[in-house]
């Protein structure tokens, strides 16, 4: 287990304040008549430029914590701070801002739309940024060409291969050069080599822009490369 | 912004396809439910040209019809003791000869050829002076036919403000000749002098054939009384009743008719009992009909709100990644709404220009144009009102959960 912060290798200025903290939280899903506890008592907190893997049994509440902290769920109880700024009872209006600059997210099952070349899918956090449009494509082209996909930016998102579909994920995820970048399995449905070119992009990414990083993995082979692993299980922080 | 729109708008040709063709189909069935219902209201709305009560319809069936004429002459004999004894009774305000009672179902029709090659036909009416008050009629320019017209060197001829316009256009009918044409278009010559008609008056539009049909051309000429050259005996009378006569007059009028002429044989019919017996012929289908435009819309309205249902609520997932990248709740509604305005107004628009089509091609003559820019208009204020709700009740409903949810969605 690699718990100490590695600091030695970033060319970014060196932060040292709090990307994310989150207090007490606990997330309860209320269908019908069951109640599932998907999360209870997490308290955690993300320095900036920090490299954190998130692992735990399927169904631990990986993607919840990971929603939780990307803006995309409200916790049933406990405070979320994002840079030192609670998030509770914020309006849709004022998350919408923080979604779109401060965080990138990676979905575990890459929600790109099927309708739009690479291209357009990953303009789309610019869209709602009022950048003109030639600076969105310029900044899109740069991002695809960063994880490696510029021969496929007129492509449908059917026609890419599941490693290039996640690779145009996480374009989407970078386009905006977010300050966290939240990646769900992003490495899920990739062989070793695969995930191992992925992963060099998320180490690249967090040494060079000092993006603070927070990714789930069932890879302990990956895991142990990150600054630092959080389990779950059951809904708890076991570490 | 409005280019990403657009291009996610075309890469679903599709869906949107689909969306466009179904708001296209219910907008025309729509137009078409709606032009029949404009249709018919607007027919029962307009004044029928003359009244049914108290009007009383007298057939005659006369035994020895012959081209004969000396039997004929007699026969118009008979007749002319006839309409004096319906006039005699004290019950009949008026009567005249009229081929075809009002709902009847029966018309006689002429037809002539105008100059631009096509046929017009209209009642054409035998009547007697006095018919203007046995309908009565209302007369709106010129004379009413008078007694001696039925000699003249030409036949005056008193027409309908609808045919007026028809042949005339805007000009003065009056004193015109009516000028008939063959089939290719050359002036027909007529045979007699008598027999070129010349407009002396016009009334207003007559619509005997009852109140769901539409407005006939009508013309009335002089029946002669006194000339069976000219005329042939009537075989139909109508007469005006004094208001609050009852029924049992019937029974008396028939008895004074058989001594009048004691081998014809007479049926005497109620014009408003016809109407009513009309009426019921008539809604019922109309009842049907309406029954299954109800179930028609119906159908196209579950239609259309499936599709949109379907389509808006298959993207829950794409509003629930837009506003995980950063879209505010306003933002997603207004792409969709924009979206959805875009193909509607592009359905509708198509949908206008095609129906639009059938009268300006004249493809439904006998309907007036302004009805079916009635139509198309009820239509468009039904159908998007309806697809702007089933729109955006999904896509308010995609929005209204949290981005995690909303992606979570299958
Ligand atoms: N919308 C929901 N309604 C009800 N229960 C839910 C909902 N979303 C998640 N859960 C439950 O919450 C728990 C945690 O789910 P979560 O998706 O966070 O697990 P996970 O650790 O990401 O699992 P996996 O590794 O399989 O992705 C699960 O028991 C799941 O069934
Ligand atoms: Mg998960």
């Amino acid at each position: 287990m690699n718990e100490t912060l590695v600091l030695e290798n970033r060319s970014a200025p060196v932060r040292t304040g709090t990307a994310v903290r989150l207090t007490g939280v606990a997330k309860v899903h209320r269908t019908d008549r069951i109640e599932t506890v998907a999360l209870s008592e997490v308290h955690l907190e993300v320095g900036e430029g920090e490299f954190l893997s998130v692992m735990g049994p399927s169904g631990s509440g990986k993607s919840t914590l990971l929603n939780i902290v990307g803006l995309l769920d409200r916790p049933t109880e406990g405070t979320v701070e994002i840079a030192g700024q609670a998030m509770n009872g914020l309006s849709d209006r004022e998350l919408a801002p923080l979604r779109n600059r401060e965080i990138g997210f990676v979905f575990q099952t890459f929600h790109l739309i099927q309708d739009l070349r690479v291209r357009d899918n990953v303009e789309i956090p610019l869209l709602y940024r009022r950048l003109p449009r030639g600076e969105r494509r310029a900044l899109a082209e740069a991002a695809l060409e960063r994880v490696g996909l510029s021969a496929r930016m007129g492509h449908f998102p059917a026609q890419l291969s599941g490693g290039q579909r996640q690779r145009v994920a996480i374009a989407r995820a970078i386009v905006g050069r977010p300050r966290i970048l939240l990646a769900d399995e992003p490495t899920g449905n990739l062989d070793s080599r695969m995930g191992d070119e992925i992963i060099a992009i998320l180490e690249e990414l967090n040494r060079e822009a000092g993006t603070t990083i927070v990714m789930v993995t069932h890879d302990a082979r990956l895991a142990e490369r990150t600054n630092r692993i959080v389990r779950l299980f059951d809904g708890r922080q076991v570490q | 912004m409005i280019g990403h729109y657009c291009r996610v708008v075309w890469n679903r040709k599709r869906a949107n396809a689909l969306i466009l063709i179904e708001v296209l189909v219910s907008f025309l069935v729509l137009c078409v439910v709606f032009s029949i219902a404009v249709h018919y209201a607007e027919n029962w709305r307009r004044p029928l040209g003359f009244q049914y009560r108290d009007l009383w319809s007298v057939t005659v069936r006369i035994p020895d019809r012959g081209s004969d004429p000396l039997v004929e002459a007699r026969n118009l004999e008979t007749s002319r003791a006839l309409l004096a004894a319906l006039r005699g009774s004290p019950e009949v305000e008026s009567a005249t000869p009229a081929p075809n009672a009002p709902y009847s179902g029966n018309v006689s029709r002429s037809g002539i050829y105008l100059a631009d090659r096509k046929l017009v036909q209209f009642l054409y009416t035998p009547v007697v002076p006095g018919a203007i008050e046995v309908y009565p009629l209302e007369l709106v320019a010129g004379r009413w036919l008078q007694p001696g017209d039925d000699v003249l060197d030409y036949t005056p001829i008193v027409i309908s403000q609808n045919l007026a316009r028809r042949i005339f256009g805007r000009e003065d009918p009056l004193g015109r000749p009516i000028e008939e044409f063959d089939e290719q278009g050359q002036p027909r010559p007529r045979p007699e002098a008598w027999q070129q008609r010349k407009v002396v008056g016009v009334v207003k539009d007559f619509r005997k054939t009852g109140e769901l049909s539409d407005t006939p051309y009508a013309a009335f000429v002089p029946q002669s009384m006194a000339d069976a050259t000219r005329s042939a005996a009537p075989w139909s009378y109508l007469v005006r009743l004094r208001p609050g006569t009852s029924g049992a007059f019937e029974e008396s009028l028939l008895r004074s008719l058989r001594s009048v002429g004691p081998t014809w044989q007479f049926e005497i019919k109620s014009v408003a009992r016809m109407r009513a017996s009309y009426l019921k012929a008539r809604l019922l289908p109309l009842l049907i009909g309406a029954t299954i435009a109800g179930f028609l819309v119906l159908m196209v309205g579950m239609g259309l709100l499936g599709v949109l249902w379907q389509n808006v609520s298959g993207r829950t997932q794409e509003i629930g990644l837009r506003r995980a990248l950063g879209a505010t709740r306003e933002q997603v509604r207004a792409q969709i709404l924009g979206e959805l305005v875009t193909l509607t107004l592009l359905a509708l628009g198509l949908g206008v220009v095609l129906f639009l089509q059938v009268p300006l091609l004249g493809l439904v003559p006998f309907v007036e144009p302004q009805v079916f820019g009635l139509a198309a208009l009820a239509a468009v204020v039904a159908i998007l009102p309806f697809v702007l709700l089933c729109g955006l009740y999904p896509g308010w409903l995609a929005t209204a959960v949290d981005p995690a949810r909303a992606l979570q969605y299958e």
